[in-house]
């Protein structure tokens, strides 16, 4: 820990140095100032424009759009061009006469609908050489929509995982890990609530419904201190704002599931709602199938999911607005043995509701405020025979949140802001029936805690070569009562705690500086440099590498400490031909502290306190990430590849040696192309090979009661085969030959899954054959061995949607 | 008796497990692929450990299985049986009220028992018994007046409740060239809490209420911590059998509390299981339930042994806790009590 003393002080030095050497250079000259400020909003649905770049020419200094679509710049006074851009949009140029504060709000119409193309990234020209981002990239929905899809389902995290540095964790999974880190370690937001849980199905769809989401921003690395909580990552979804100018509905029916959206101003340029809904509806087509299955085993499955988005937005004034959205999923399973000795009903899900007031003191200061509720949680419902059971568990939390964007001068960005959650984990509390008799967990008390923070960063020009972003974060964490529990051992109760409501049971700070640099070579082409150290308070452990429901999120308590992540990343960006192609290196090494597993031999249990299984240890992680991407043409997409290493060691896992993560990629190869022949086809591919997944498998076995029990060999010691797979999507829009009274265009999109009909190994499971002490000369019960078993997913899938926008 | 842990886990997740080939069934129907395919493993070498199957009954001798790991896809007949056996151990136990026992090898050629006697003890050891084979060289240690326990129901060296047993192995080399082994360990009999009584309810599917009903059993957790279950069941005239999963339970659940809880069905492992038959008992039948009392220990072991569903996406490795120290397997202490129940016709 005294490195990271060192390297606090050592940013903190470098951070006044920046500051007084900026000073000096803004200060010489002493003009009168103005402001130019105002929002960027997009022509067609006065949705507004995240990451637009308003640029002053003459001095060649600018500023960009925050999420708000909002801008401010201050400049000398003086004529200057301004020239608003967006890659896909066309650029604006505006002469303006600057003698006094003044507001400029912008349009931005759509070129490629215009000139029919394909554009891959919805950010600024040059973006990726100009900013001090690093590991950050931010993805249009319509990318998602392009590229082929698992049975038609378009996904924006599955998008996110053809980025080199980003893995998938396992088959049509779409939990990520971002860099060697955890599942738990990204920070996925929606509207700036947290989600808590990413999947539906398990995994295999992500929450996010396609058509109620604007962009998808992801930062791998160089996380900015506006951002905290999770050491690996932050993946921000936003959703649409609704159509401020007209009544519009997109929707979409699908193999397996069917969604709508309405969107349309309430008040006319004032105000604007969203509302997007999808369901599943295997469950309804395969009703009538699965008691036709095998012996009708099948008959009692159902699964279905649902899922809900909707924002309002309503402009008070130029100076306020107010945003209130919402998600709400869930996942249902249900299973009833047909012969009715079991049954199960297990619902889970997701929601969030964020209300936020964004208010313009000045031109120059811009406060967004939010409060945010989200939760997460499952139930299972089940009866077997007489007794029936009831299980739930859950996470919640309620944020109250403040940001502030202050631009002083051109070129300068100062951002600071703080927030505070209040957390309640309920873990596994369940009750029970048998007859008469009501029983009920012990031991599974809730827990509760606070968690503050406040940030300051700033985002500076220091010379025309080097720009900075440095910024602090400082984070306060209190597990507190009330809350009791048993201390067992060898099974023995030998004690019992008891916390009084508020009283604090653990208390964990930090400082988290942050660091980014951009130096720039010429138009063309930078090196950036970041280091990052963040601190993360809440946990999910997990057995498994997707995202099960019944995994539990905790928070740090007296045994489990909070995650430490250092992170550092030295990156190469080179733009060609405009900008038309963007490249990319970038190396990083990050270390993990007190990273927790479960122990070689725990069980999940609903009658053990979780973090009593749990064990710690360390991690650290390195590689490469090569990046190339044609942005724009008819011919767009892009080429991503990871070399990458991901260690964890622990003292009481694997003897104490080190081992490879299972999700350990060595090489990670993405490559995405669509191409746009005309007005009615679009047609793309992808293609991924990644190294095989790590698993621990037995290396002996031993008889017990005359059964076969596994001995296993080093964790992580075998490697599956490799995994690889091409995809096509192929897109025809319909376009009406004669014009109609309401504009409605429709598509149909065909996916072709896994082209090749790869058997790509989702999980190695063994089976046995014969019987110990079998005749090796009789068929029926002959020598008892055992053999191995790969199972594979998705063959070969076609899938088609029709898709539909009016 | 089936831990309510258990049902709702394992069942739970079985069930889970079953929606993953769901999709492998539609995508069949769909595309007359295969979901699964044989894959070889080039297995690292890993070094035998000793296996210790031993346990010691209230009022019982103790009885030691000592075997030898394999690697893992070595083939087990009825020719090679014998070698995974280790010979010519020495076995020391100590009871914590001071008494010691050396135990001896009694090897089933050597055993003076009619050829049905020695079917009957190989099966309760999980083998098959071939008439057109030569008998395995199957061994065990126990007491040295075993056959006194057989004929007077007492011998020498008996299992107490409340007392600790101490066990000390020395066995020879299990690799050409190698040293002897020595291994330790310990259990406790705890205890016996019993069964209140054993009743009856009917099937629960209506298709099967006229031959099959479910057993329960009615028992009372005391109030404190620490005690922990095994149970078997038996019907007529067949061995007692554990259940497939959940032959053990700890109290925590149902501290303090009187409950009636379902007993699945004990049976031979190669037993096809069918939900509406295997855990339940026919008409007619007398079913014994061995209910004991064992230790933190012995439920652990037994319980992780249960509960590992190997390494896939939803699930990772149980590594088996065992109470044997430089080897591998369970000495376990019971305190059994037995209740018979005859199910009307």
């Amino acid at each position: 820990m005294n490195r990271v003393k060192v390297l606090i002080r050592g940013l903190l030095c470098l951070y006044g140095v920046t500051i007084i050497w900026d000073a000096i250079a803004q200060g010489t000259v002493k003009p009168t100032r103005f402001t130019i400020s105002g929002y960027v909003k997009e022509a067609a649905n006065g949705e507004a424009m995240m990451g637009a770049a308003v640029y002053a020419v003459e001095p060649g200094k600018g500023a960009t759009t925050n999420e708000y679509g909002f801008y401010s710049l201050t400049l000398p006074e003086g004529e200057y061009t301004l020239r608003i851009s967006y890659i896909g949009f066309t650029t604006i140029e505006k002469k303006v006469s600057l003698r006094e504060d003044i507001r400029l709000n912008f349009d931005m119409s759509n070129a490629a609908a215009q000139i029919q193309e394909v554009v891959v990234t919805g950010e600024r020209k040059g973006q990726n050489v100009e900013s001090t981002d690093m590991g950050k990239q931010q993805l249009s929905v319509e990318v998602s929509k392009s590229l082929p899809a698992l049975l038609g389902e378009v996904d924006v995290l599955k998008t996110l995982q053809l980025l080199p540095g980003i893995a998938n964790a396992g088959e049509g999974n779409s939990a990520m890990y971002v860099r060697g880190g955890g599942p738990d370690q990204n920070l996925v937001l929606l509207d700036d609530a947290v989600v808590y849980n990413t999947g539906h199905l398990f995994g295999f769809f992500s929450v996010f419904n396609s058509d109620a989401v604007k962009n998808t921003t992801v930062i791998k690395g160089g996380m900015p201190a506006n951002y905290g909580g999770r050491i690996s990552s932050v993946v921000d979804v936003q959703m649409k704002e609704g159509n401020m100018k007209r009544w519009s509905a997109t929707g979409g029916i699908g193999l397996i599931s069917s969604r709508l959206t309405v969107e349309g101003p309430i008040k006319k340029e004032r105000a604007s709602f969203i509302v997007s809904a999808r369901r599943t509806y295997i469950d309804v087509l395969l009703r009538p199938i699965l008691p036709k299955i095998g012996d009708g085993e099948f008959a009692g499955n159902e699964y279905f999911f649902y899922d809900i988005n909707a924002k309002v937005n309503y402009r008070i004034s130029d100076k306020d607005r107010l945003y209130l959205s919402g998600y709400f999923g869930r996942d249902v399973f249900n299973f009833r043995d047909p012969g009715g000795n079991f049954k199960l009903n297990f619902p889970w899900g997701n929601a969030t509701a964020t209300f936020r007031w964004n208010h313009l003191f000045s031109d120059k200061l811009f406060m967004n405020t939010m409060l945010i509720y989200n939760d997460f949680g499952f139930k299972a419902n089940t009866s077997f025979q007489d007794v029936t059971f009831s299980l739930n568990s859950s996470v919640r939390e309620a944020t109250a949140k403040i940001d502030f964007d202050y631009s002083p001068i051109a070129g300068h960005m100062l951002q600071f802001g703080g927030q505070y959650n209040f957390h309640i984990f309920t873990p596994y509390q369940a009750t029970g029936n048998a007859g008469e008799t009501t029983f009920r967990t012990t031991n599974q008390e809730r827990k509760y805690a606070h968690e503050s923070s406040v940030y300051f960063l700033d985002d500076f020009d220091a010379t025309s070569w080097l720009k900075i972003n440095t910024g602090l974060r400082a984070s306060l964490f209190n597990f507190v009562g009330p809350f009791s529990k048993i201390i067992f051992s060898n099974g023995i109760a030998i004690d019992t705690l008891r916390y009084r409501p508020g009283e604090n049971i653990a208390t964990y700070w930090g400082i988290e500086p942050r660091f980014s640099s951009r130096i720039k070579i010429d138009n063309q082409s930078s090196i950036k440099v970041g280091i990052t150290y963040n601190q993360q308070y809440i946990h999910l452990v997990s057995s498994s590498t997707t995202t099960l429901p019944v995994d539990l999120w905790v928070p740090s308590t007296k045994t489990v400490k909070p995650q430490l992540g250092l992170q550092g990343a030295v990156g190469y960006f080179r733009n060609f031909k405009d900008d038309m192609i963007e490249t990319s290196v970038e190396v990083y090494y990050k270390h993990l502290w007190n990273q927790i597993e479960y122990g070689e031999s725990a069980v999940g249990n609903i009658t053990v306190d979780v973090e009593d299984l749990f064990t710690f240890g360390r991690g650290w992680t390195y590689g490469a990430e090569f990046f190339v991407k044609k942005a724009k043409g008819k011919w767009t997409g892009w080429v991503g590849y990871t070399l990458a290493w991901s260690w964890r060691k622990f003292p009481e896992i694997n003897e104490g040696e080190k081992f490879l993560a299972r999700f350990d990629r060595r090489h990670d190869l993405s490559i995405v192309q669509m191409y746009e022949f005309n007005r009615h086809w679009k047609v793309s591919a992808t293609f991924v090979y990644a190294t095989g997944q790590r698993t621990t498998l037995p290396v002996s076995f031993f008889l017990n009661e005359g059964e076969p029990q596994f001995v296993y060999g080093k964790r992580n010691w075998f490697r599956m085969p490799p995994y690889h797979r091409l995809d096509f999507g192929f897109v025809y829009t319909i376009i009406p030959k004669r014009k109609l009274k309401i504009n409605f265009t429709s598509d149909i999109t065909f996916s072709l899954y896994n082209a090749y009909n790869r058997m790509n190994p989702y999980f190695i499971y063994i089976i046995n054959e014969g019987t110990i002490g079998g005749n090796p000369n009789d068929d029926e019960n002959g020598a008892f061995r055992f053999k191995a078993k790969q199972a594979s997913l998705f063959p070969i899938l076609p899938s088609v949607t029709w898709n539909f926008k009016f | 008796m089936k831990n309510y842990i258990y049902i709702f886990i394992d069942k739970f997740f079985s069930r889970l497990r079953r929606v993953i080939p769901l999709f492998c069934v539609v995508t069949l129907i769909t595309t007359h692929s295969s979901c699964t395919k044989d894959i070889e493993i080039e297995i690292p070498d890993s070094a035998k450990q000793i296996v210790v199957e031993g346990s010691i009954e209230r009022d019982g001798p103790p009885v030691i299985l000592l075997t030898k790991s394999q690697k893992f896809f070595d083939n087990i007949d009825i020719n090679n049986l014998g070698a995974y056996f280790v010979r010519g151990a020495y076995i020391k136990i100590r009871a914590s009220d001071g008494t010691t026992v050396n135990l001896t090898e009694y090897c089933l050629q050597n055993l003076p028992l009619s050829e049905q006697e020695k079917e009957v003890l190989l099966n309760a050891l999980g083998i098959p018994y071939h008439d057109t084979l030569p008998l395995p060289d199957v061994c065990i240690y126990t007491v040295p007046d075993i056959i006194s326990f057989f004929t007077t129901g007492t011998c020498s060296f008996m299992g107490k409740a409340k007392t600790r047993y101490d066990l000390e192995i020395i066995a020879p080399p299990l690799t050409a060239g190698g040293d002897s082994v020595r291994v330790t360990s310990y259990t406790t009999i705890p205890e016996s809490t019993g069964l209140d009584s054993l009743g009856i309810k009917q099937h629960p599917n209506p298709s099967y209420r006229d031959s099959f009903v479910a057993v329960y059993a009615y028992f009372s957790v005391p109030d404190t911590f620490g005690n922990a279950i095994r149970y078997w069941t038996k019907r007529n005239s067949e061995p007692f059998y554990k259940p497939e999963s959940g032959s053990v339970y700890d109290d925590k659940l149902f501290i303090g509390l009187t409950v009636g809880l379902p007993i699945d069905r004990g049976r031979p492992s190669n037993e096809e299981f069918d939900i509406n038959t295997s855990p339940y008992f026919r008409k007619g039948d007398t079913v014994t339930v061995k209910w004991s009392n064992i230790d933190y220990n012995t439920y652990q072991f037994f319980y992780t042994l249960e509960n590992d569903a190997g390494d896939s996406p939803f699930s990772s490795p149980v590594k088996i806790k065992s109470n044997i120290q430089n080897g591998l397997g369970i000495w376990a202490g019971y305190n059994s009590k037995y209740y018979t129940l005859v199910i009307p016709k």
